[in-house]
């Protein structure tokens, strides 16, 4: 959504029309679903903590000074029910100790059972699980941004007001999460091996 | 397998991003052309770019649905079938009894289960509705009033923002709660959740979620009512401009006395604080 159109919607939602507020929840109640779904790992905790981002932010609202994006603001007290609720549940023992802004969990909790996936689902399935083991095994500084580009879709400079860094910081350790997960993934062989790259590779073989 | 040039390795990225000035683009697309370890990097880069977005998760459509009902729901407290329309200077009427036992009463009941003690976001303190003066008194907030003033808020007795609607403006009145029906039906979302917020908030706030705004002409009107009942003979505040926040009007006005003010009226409640102008600053008087 373009920046003036938004915030001619926060504007109204901040005074309390419904249906601005909807088109702004509209807009971001997927991103928010899944860093719910990556910090509390199941989509019933997920849905539930989803539901009470979005009410907190409807009541806090007028409060909001957009000295920053309605995202990053959104993103931030999202991202604090979600720490608020694992601390108060107890729910996830091994990454109570951890959670914070910058550590984002492993994905492994959405593989799904591959027996029962007909053989396209399978397919894709293979390549997903490359990906997420390798992002597993990437740095959580290198994780971390990189799910915020890719999955919350937060922008550089929402990265770096989130983390307090240099945008030129952000960029770089963008840049460098990337070459360094595929890396990862080059070495695993599968991943590459269902994607059009192969043909370009295979080609160039001799090149190298 | 070639190794890419380790320069365009950063480019490459923020293609991916579409974060690339247009001299870097054309930078980059020229590199690529000649550069088959950089084009292989861009299109695995980007493969793996395309599977990260396939991981994301689709939320179930049920919950735009609960979303919305909920936050319908807590608009419409207590009284579920009207829609809520009244002029929020009529819910400052009794903000300060009401509300602040609305807040009390819901911090009990949705309690700490839902909002946990270390929330960071700011929620109305009970403190800060209670600490509203009686609403018999009016006051102006200052900055370094001249004369001796309380330096508590203005509260807007008027019944309406919109004068049309009561046919007159009443400000400083302080007739009693209308009905029953009307005490309860005082229902800024705010006020429902639970959590007293860090520190106290101003008091006008609160009610902006529900608040109509004003027009230009209707805070001018309030500004005038209110300079009437101050004393002022035939005020004629000036206007100067809206607040760049887009949350008050700003006027300017000369008292009876000589002394000129700045005056801020909220769009969302009617509020009215002044600060003094100095004579090196009036701009638009004189």
């Amino acid at each position: 959504m373009p920046r003036t159109e938004e915030s001619a919607l926060v504007k109204l939602a901040k005074q309390g029309n419904q249906d601005a507020f909807e088109a702004l929840m509209t807009s971001y109640q997927k991103p928010i679903y899944n860093l719910c779904f990556r910090m509390c790992r199941n989509t019933e905790d997920a849905e539930e903590l989803t539901q009470t981002s979005f009410l907190k932010a409807w009541s806090s609202l007028p409060r909001f000074q957009e000295d920053s994006t309605f995202f990053t603001w959104l993103y931030r007290l999202a991202t604090n029910t979600c720490i608020d609720f694992l601390r108060q549940e107890r729910r996830r023992n091994t990454i109570l100790q951890s959670v914070s802004l910058e550590h984002d969990d492993q994905f492994t909790a959405q593989i799904p059972d591959v027996r029962y996936l007909p053989e396209e689902e399978a397919l894709k399935n293979d390549l997903r699980q490359s990906l997420l083991r390798a992002m597993d095994e990437l740095s959580e500084e290198h994780r971390s941004i990189l799910l915020q580009r890719e999955l919350d879709g937060l922008s550089y400079q929402e990265i770096a007001d989130l983390l307090g860094l240099e945008l030129g910081t952000v960029k770089s350790r963008i840049a460098r999460a990337r070459l360094a997960l595929r890396q990862i993934l080059l070495h695993d062989g599968n991943f590459f091996e269902g994607t059009a790259s192969k043909e370009s590779r295979a080609h160039k073989g001799g090149d190298a | 397998m070639m190794a890419s040039c380790e320069e365009f390795e950063l480019l490459i990225s923020l293609g991916l991003d579409g974060e690339l000035s247009s001299e870097e683009a054309v930078q980059l697309q020229d590199h690529l052309k000649s550069c088959p370890a950089c084009c292989q990097l861009n299109q695995e880069l980007s493969e793996i770019q395309s599977s990260i977005s396939s991981l994301l998760l689709s939320p179930p459509p049920s919950l735009h649905t609960r979303i919305m009902e909920q936050i319908s729901q807590e608009a419409a407290l207590p009284s579920q079938d009207t829609k809520l329309v009244r002029p929020v200077s009529f819910y400052r009427r009794y903000a300060t009894t009401a509300a602040a036992v609305l807040v009390l009463v819901s911090a009990l009941v949705f309690g700490s289960k839902l909002f946990p003690p270390n929330v960071v976001d700011e929620l109305p303190a009970p403190e800060a509705a209670l600490a509203s003066p009686d609403q018999a008194q009016r006051s102006i907030v200052s900055d370094a009033p001249p004369q001796e003033a309380t330096s508590t808020e203005i509260q807007n007795e008027s019944p309406s923002p919109k004068p049309s609607i009561t046919g007159k403006a009443s400000v400083g009145s302080t007739t009693p709660p209308r009905t029953e029906k009307q005490l309860d039906s005082i229902a800024p979302p705010m006020a429902i959740t639970s959590e007293p917020p860090p520190e106290p908030l101003p008091f006008t706030k609160e009610f902006a979620a529900v608040a109509d705004t004003l027009t230009q002409e209707e805070a001018e009107t309030l500004l005038i009512q209110y300079l009437v009942e101050d004393g002022e003979v035939d005020p004629v505040p000036v206007f100067s401009r809206l607040l760049d926040d887009s949350s008050a009007y700003l006027f300017q006005y000369t008292d009876s006395q000589g002394n000129t003010w700045e005056y801020r009226v909220s769009l969302y409640d009617g509020s009215i604080e002044r600060s003094p102008i100095s004579n090196e600053n009036l701009s638009t008087l004189n």
